[in-house]
């Protein structure tokens, strides 16, 4: 098995002079990335780090963070990220959980008190050499929505058999607003190196997206959806149009993607992935409808939507989402218990409803979790959301169920407005009873600003009780 | 809640269910305006109808009443005054 070190290798052999990583003002070549990456190996060497050691990984600095990364793969060590926008509480635990027991390696936080600090910057003059071919692994940290950590781990070699999935990073010059720190980033950052592209790395300080991504000959940018929607709502955002925007997360409402198509970039892409598992779909430019697809499952990925026994469904019907593919974890770090959930009878289980249609292409309608039934009527909060954000005065809606004892599930729903709009609720009720009937949520708030968590990610779990309070007055 | 505000969730309830008997009726009106009890056989509440009903009144007072409690209660009042009695 080829990991993700040994493929950068080949690449340099190939052609060491061309450049892997760049940001302003500075351009590195494979040959100097892999010089740096052999230098902070053999820097983690002589402290004693080596294939038994768990590392975390404080580094803050981009590029640094990446050779630190690099250089621990190739030392055939795991390593975890505890990252600097995470609380100090959240480092700790990230750290408890990974059984850091050795090293921490770069920067130092109180949260890893007790543990051996290592500086991993090379000395000059130290001797350097081609690195092992057994390599190590990461512990990606997955945000859930329910407030869970997950640890995922995967080898150098799942993390190269998941790049093999994106053949367009081979020539592309590859920019990430949110840093390496993040889980979806350092994947994506390794998956470009080990494809034979371009990393672009953002410059210090507040910058201009579309003046950057013309200084630095960006080819194509990796966002969230958050992203996206402060891109659709900055006026004069040109010099974009021909640059690749991928919006990573299923649920980019039709609506958003028609205006970040007609104002930020034509060449749009939305992908739904999981850490697990790596891309699984992507909905590229000219496959977006009101639908909301997401394309058609890459290939080499198996796809099946089941019901809940596991028997396969007939396209066009909604059930569980299952797959498999080369190069995905084999299970949460220390967690038998989420993994036997998740990994059942060699399949993994993303947790999402989904179904696909005749032509290939799949739709995501949500997570299992959130699929509510009421009185045996199954309804999607993504179905809610997506007809709310049709209304002119809507900018963004969050749907959920409310519990009852009589009917299962009473789908609820708040609202952000549009800034200058108002609306009467009463009006959004009949819009949305219209479009939905029974499926229709039977009370919807108007709020300030929907429940998010610190990562932009929609906060289902927090409507019930934002529309309960706004009935009481809390 | 008071008997005036339980009408007006009943009252929405119907109108959001489209019950044809009462809504945008003079009935309606007056059963607002607590001026006229309507007798639950009259207004031919049916199941889909009976099941918002439930549903207005939970959200609006955590009370769960069955579709079969409601369709089972003589009037309009009296359902007015077993929730009053119930919060």
């Amino acid at each position: 098995m080829t990991g993700a070190l040994a493929r950068l290798y080949r690449l340099c052999d190939e052609d060491g002079g061309r450049e892997v990583a760049c940001g302003r003002g500075w351009s590195l070549t494979r040959a100097e990335l892999l010089q740096r990456v052999e230098a902070a190996a053999a820097a983690c060497a002589a402290s004693g780090i080596g294939p038994q050691s768990r590392v975390g990984l404080t580094v803050t600095d981009e590029l640094d963070n990446l050779i630190a990364s690099l250089a621990l793969l190739g030392l055939g060590c795991w390593h975890v990220i505890l990252a600097s926008h995470d609380t100090p509480e959240l480092r700790r635990e990230i750290a408890t959980r990974a059984e850091l027991d050795t090293v921490v390696v770069g920067g130092r936080d109180p949260t890893t008190a007790g543990l051996r600090f290592v500086d991993w910057q090379m000395q000059p003059g130290a001797n350097t050499s081609r690195l092992a071919s057994v390599e190590g692994g990461t512990l990606l940290r997955t945000s859930g929505t329910t407030g869970t950590i997950n640890l995922v781990p995967l080898d150098s070699a799942d993390i190269a058999l998941q790049a093999e999935r994106h053949p367009g990073y081979a020539g592309s010059r590859l920019f990430r607003p949110a840093s390496i720190e993040h889980n979806n980033s350092k994947r994506h950052r390794l998956y470009c190196l080990a494809m034979g592209g371009t990393n672009v790395f953002r410059p210090a300080g507040p910058y201009d997206l579309a003046a950057f991504c013309l200084e630095a000959r960006v080819s194509a940018v990796d966002i969230t959806l958050m992203h996206a929607a402060d891109l659709v709502a900055a006026a004069g955002t040109i010099g974009v149009r021909t640059v690749d925007f991928i919006v990573s997360g299923s649920e980019m409402p039709y609506p958003l993607r028609r205006r970040f198509e007609d104002n930020v970039s034509r060449r749009l892409h939305v992908r739904y992935g999981s850490t697990e598992c790596g891309t699984i779909s992507i909905a590229d430019p000219g496959e977006h409808d009101e639908a909301e697809s997401v394309g058609r499952p890459v290939p080499g990925l198996r796809l099946e939507i089941v019901d809940e026994r596991g028997r396969p469904l007939p396209d066009g019907e909604t059930g569980h989402i299952r797959l498999q593919v080369p190069g995905m974890t084999a299970g949460y770090f220390n967690d038998p218990e989420q993994t036997s959930r998740r990994f059942r009878d060699g399949w993994f289980w993303p947790g999402d409803m989904g179904m696909l249609r005749p032509d290939g292409s799949l739709i995501v309608k949500g997570r299992a979790d959130d699929m509510m039934n009421l009185n045996g009527i199954n309804i999607f909060p993504i179905e809610i959301e997506s007809v709310l954000e049709r209304h002119p005065a809507v900018a963004a809606a969050a749907a959920a169920a409310t519990k009852s004892s009589v009917h299962g599930d009473i789908p609820v729903a708040v609202v952000e407005l549009r800034a200058g709009h108002t609306v009467e609720v009463r009006e959004l009720m009949d819009f949305a009873r219209q479009q939905l009937a029974l499926r229709a949520p039977r009370r919807i708030v108007i709020v300030a600003s929907l429940p998010r968590n610190a990562q932009g990610k929609l906060l289902r779990r927090a409507v019930p009780e934002l529309v309960n309070n706004a009935r009481t007055g809390k | 809640m008071t008997a005036t505000e339980l009408r007006q969730v009943i009252a929405d309830a119907l109108v959001y269910a489209s019950v044809p008997l009462f809504a945008g009726s003079r009935a309606e009106a007056e059963f607002r305006e607590g001026e006229r009890d309507l007798p639950m056989a009259e207004l031919e509440i049916d199941s889909l109808a009976a099941m918002e009903l439930c549903i207005a009144i939970e959200l609006n007072t955590d009370i769960s009443l069955t579709p079969a409690d409601v369709v089972a209660m003589p009037s309009l009042d009296a359902l007015v005054q077993r929730l009053v009695a119930a919060s």
